[in-house]
């Protein structure tokens, strides 16, 4: 799928195939399920407005999710620079935590892998969730990253040895 | 072609994606064949990739995906 060029595509197809995983990328940036819907719905705003743009000549996933990417970092950097924002903080404290519910179906591995993954660099984590998260290619993460496929791959073998030593108990 | 455990960590990142030469490759292979403990790392590596895929992805709340689809004009 990641791979795939396609011509003219359709605006409802493109939300409902990439919709969850924008959503997933943005809020492994972001750690915040508030910001991050704010980061799906922004990115398709822009994607559905530049369809025109798209000639079909790269891969699609790479497109949506490197304006994904920009609209979540974008959107951290906003709240590091503005901590305090009344809004953003009534928010935080408004959001009600995952139901108990949620949380015995999450699990503790589910939970650890959580911790892991956010305990990692912005850009590390980044380069993490889009190859082994959500399946782009080296190639295609670069593209999305703007960075060479060398970086790509340095950023994932940090990635992947950091997540080793923090979940080892779940992998043997 | 040999290498030792310091350069098998090195070609891993190529190794995973399929991307070494097939003189790499065939030393990496016979790297992991004598030596435990870097077969121990690529199996837990493999591990956190599987993890990853497997329980990593998120969905959007059904709700917050209707909410979009609206504010987008889709149907």
């Amino acid at each position: 799928m990641s791979q795939r060029s396609v011509q003219n595509p359709e605006p409802d197809w493109l939300f409902d195939t990439f919709a969850d995983g924008v959503y997933t990328l943005a809020y492994r940036i972001t750690r915040d399920r508030h910001l991050a819907e704010d980061v799906v719905q922004e990115t398709f705003i822009k994607v559905i407005r530049s369809l025109v743009s798209y000639r079909g000549d790269g891969p699609i996933a790479a497109w949506i999710y490197r304006i994904g990417y920009r609209e979540a970092v974008a959107v951290t950097r906003r709240r590091r620079e503005d901590p305090l924002d009344p809004v953003a903080v009534a928010a935080e404290i408004d959001r009600p935590t995952e139901s108990v519910e949620e949380q015995v179906l999450a699990g503790e591995l589910v939970a650890r892998l959580d911790e892991a993954i956010n305990s990692l660099s912005e850009s590390v984590r980044a380069a993490f969730v889009l190859r082994d998260v959500e399946g782009l290619s080296t190639t295609e993460v670069a593209a999305v990253l703007e960075i060479s496929a060398s970086a790509v791959k340095m950023r994932l073998a940090r990635a992947r040895e950091s997540m080793r030593r923090q979940l080892e108990e779940y992998l043997t | 072609m040999k290498v030792n455990c310091d350069q098998l960590a090195g070609l891993l990142p190529d190794f995973f994606d399929g991307d070494l030469s097939r003189e790499q490759s065939d030393a990496a292979i016979d790297h992991l064949a004598t030596c435990a403990s870097c077969r121990l790392t690529v199996d837990e590596l493999e591990g956190v990739r599987t993890l990853a895929s497997d329980h990593g992805r998120l969905e959007l709340p059904p709700e917050s995906k209707e909410r979009i689809r609206r504010s987008l004009g889709l149907s």
